[in-house]
């Protein structure tokens, strides 16, 4: 952790595409289903629902994916992330208490996982692992907290 | 002590206070009380009055077995505990992990002479205490000892000697009183009392409660015609708003009361490694807090107290504030010489420091555009709709009026924080300076107490690399503490966050830029 950045894997953009494309069944099937084909309404909600579809697809899970990334220095672990603000968030190893292992049915399709540090009073994800980073790094961040608080 | 006391049970009191539990199995008889008035039948209903009986039989006699299941030892090393009817359960909480160890005494358990211990840990819910045993007062007094013995080995030798002491004056606790009682906390507890009281005694005493209340009102508008004349005519208020005015100014007296009656005879030593907080009148209370548990000390300040040069200190710890009668105040109000002077005596380790950075002098908007839309807003709606709305002109100036202060207020505020905010570093510890809502919090936290650093910036901040910061501190609950518009970089560098292969962090774009930029434009200036 010192002295790499961990990058999640590129299938977490097809998780969330994917996602993103069950969601988007929601609006699709109501627009069809209850209002008047092709009226205001709509257009309206067809509109509003594709453009989000699109904004999500094209710009904000793919820029959210780029500026995701994980690394650590002596003190804490870091994790650098968001889209519209720019975020760093810094867990120092003495606050972690522990670390679980999640996984949805998507992520397990292709092979990937989350990491659900716990602190008192806070928690953090760290999506897109691979199964072996997320575990090293669960190990390693025991290990940490266990010295440091040591 | 060493070897672990005998199981004890806890006082019989406990057995009401369980009876709360089985509430539920009331149903039974409700419904069957339901069905026979829908079908007339009274006389099948007295005939069935046993399966009532003996629900109610049934009721006390879980709460009386739960009391009897429920067995503790306390020593130095820790609780022990069994509890449970269905599903038993055998616990051990050691000393080390008790945060919070505390009793409380309302002044209806005087004459029986018992008090309510809380066991808190890190654990489990941030609202609740982990354990709650109700127990004689000399029990609960010997467990209390037992946190301040000299020999006890956790956390170090001698832990249990005072090391300073320190008792507030009575102006200081009416001050306190003064400035943080609110009224709606006032109103609040008249409604819960009227209502609890509804719940418990049956409707009669919650609609006598509510006749003597209607009296007492008219006779205080009789009494206090002067006032009511006075706000009335002189400030030209309407009727309506003379009575909520009344209304306020009650709820405040009450909730004025309740605070003085609840830090009253305060009273708080510092050992070694504990802290220990006695006080209140009402409910006395009584707090044993390690220091390794402080999550952060908060010396607090309204506009108000800033303008007084006044400073209250308020702690917070793993398992105090969780009920509304908790005393979280250590120092209720003092000058800045006298409160620093107290801080050293009590907390010698959490020390205010200078600001080390600030937000910068463009930033100031960031600070005020939030409470400038209600300062702007509320007057030029109040003109609209008395001018829209001539006959309820009165009222809705009034309103207008009333809207405007806290508005105002809170620009005050806002500005007072931008004046104030930033953060500082000395040694382990950090001093935190800002604001959330109508209050300025200086609050001092050690390192290890953090949780969580966020660090963010929003599209507007990355032209002059500037972050808001958001400090989430090791509590059960979550505390957080915002700061707006830092120095990007010395901000990471303060909280040991600095990443050591950042490539990720700039965009490509203004890399490709920048890059372009020194590459072509910049050499070929020599050559031109």
């Amino acid at each position: 952790m010192e002295q790499s950045a961990l990058k999640p894997a590129l299938h977490l953009l097809t998780v969330w595409r994917i996602r993103l494309l069950l969601a988007a069944l929601a609006p699709s099937f109501l627009s069809a289903y209850f209002l008047p084909w092709q009226g205001i309404l709509w257009w309206c909600l067809t509109a509003g629902w594709v453009l989000g579809f699109l904004y999500f697809y094209i710009a904000y899970y793919p820029i959210k994916l780029r500026k995701l990334a994980y690394s650590g220095n002596e003190h804490c672990l870091i994790i650098h992330c968001g889209v519209v603000y720019t975020r760093v968030k810094a867990i120092p190893y003495t606050s972690i208490q522990y670390a679980s292992l999640f996984s949805t049915p998507l992520e397990r399709l292709f092979g990937i996982c989350s990491l659900a540090v716990s602190m008192a009073g806070a928690r953090v994800y760290m999506p897109g692992l691979t199964r072996n980073q997320a575990k090293g790094l669960q190990e390693q961040l025991v290990h940490k907290s266990e010295g440091a608080s040591a | 002590m060493n070897k672990p006391l005998p199981f004890s049970r806890t006082h019989p009191i406990a057995i009401f206070f369980y009876l709360y539990r089985f509430l539920y199995l009331l149903l039974f008889p409700l419904l069957r009380g339901v069905v026979s008035v829908l079908t007339g039948g009274l006389l099948d209903w007295l005939a069935g009055a046993w399966m009532d009986i003996l629900i109610i039989l049934l009721m006390v006699g879980l709460a009386v077995l739960k009391w009897s299941i429920f067995q503790y030892s306390f020593n130095k090393n820790g609780l022990n505990y069994t509890e449970g009817i269905f599903f038993r359960q055998e616990g051990f909480i050691p000393m080390k992990r008790i945060c919070t160890l505390s009793t409380q005494q309302p002044f209806w358990m005087v004459p029986l002479k018992i008090k309510k211990l809380r066991v808190d840990t890190l654990a489990l819910s941030p609202n609740k205490a982990d354990l709650i045993l109700y127990l004689s007062s000399a029990a609960a007094d010997q467990i209390m000892a037992l946190r301040r013995r000299p020999s006890l080995k956790y956390p170090g030798k001698n832990g249990g000697s005072v090391k300073a002491e320190c008792r507030p004056r009575l102006l200081d606790i009416v001050f306190l009183s003064l400035f943080t009682s609110n009224s709606f906390i006032g109103i609040l507890f008249i409604s819960a009392f009227i209502s609890q009281s509804g719940k418990i005694l049956g409707n009669h005493l919650s609609e006598f409660l509510i006749s003597v209340l209607s009296n007492l009102a008219r006779q205080l508008t009789g009494g206090l015609a002067p006032l009511s004349a006075l706000l009335t005519f002189a400030f030209r208020l309407p009727p309506i708003a003379t009575g909520i005015a009344m209304v306020l100014l009650g709820g405040w007296l009450i909730a004025f009361l309740l605070t003085l009656l609840q830090t009253q005879k305060l009273h708080t030593s510092r050992t070694k490694n504990a802290l220990h907080i006695k006080g209140g009148v009402l409910v006395r209370k009584e707090y044993s807090i390690y220091m390794r548990d402080l999550s952060f000390i908060d010396v607090r300040q309204s506009l108000m107290t800033r303008c007084f040069r006044l400073y209250s200190v308020f702690l917070s710890a793993i398992g105090t504030g969780k009920e509304r009668s908790d005393i979280s105040a250590l120092i209720p109000f003092s000058s800045r010489k006298r409160c620093e002077a107290q801080l050293r005596l009590l907390l010698p380790e959490y020390v205010l420091t200078p600001r080390m950075l600030r937000p910068n002098g463009g930033a100031i908007m960031k600070f005020l555009i939030d409470p400038l839309w209600p300062c702007i807003l509320v007057p030029v709606l109040t003109f609209l709709g008395s001018w829209l709305l001539p006959m309820w002109g009165e009222l809705i100036r009034f309103a207008g009026l009333m809207l405007s202060f806290p508005a105002f207020w809170f620009l005050g505020v806002r500005l007072m924080d931008f004046l104030s905010s930033g953060l500082s570093r000395s040694g382990d510890y950090y001093t935190m300076r800002y604001s959330n809502l109508y209050y300025l919090h200086t609050v001092v936290f050690s390192r290890e107490h953090i949780a969580l650093v966020n660090v963010r910036q929003s599209i507007l901040q990355r032209g002059d690399n500037k972050c808001d910061l958001v400090v989430s501190t090791r509590s059960e609950g979550s505390n957080t503490h915002h700061i707006r518009n830092l120095d990007w970089d010395p901000t990471l560098a303060l909280f040991d966050a600095v990443d050591p292969i950042p490539f990720y962090l700039k965009p490509s774009w203004f890399d490709a830029l920048n890059r372009f930029f020194k590459t072509t434009i910049m050499k070929k200036k020599p050559s031109s």
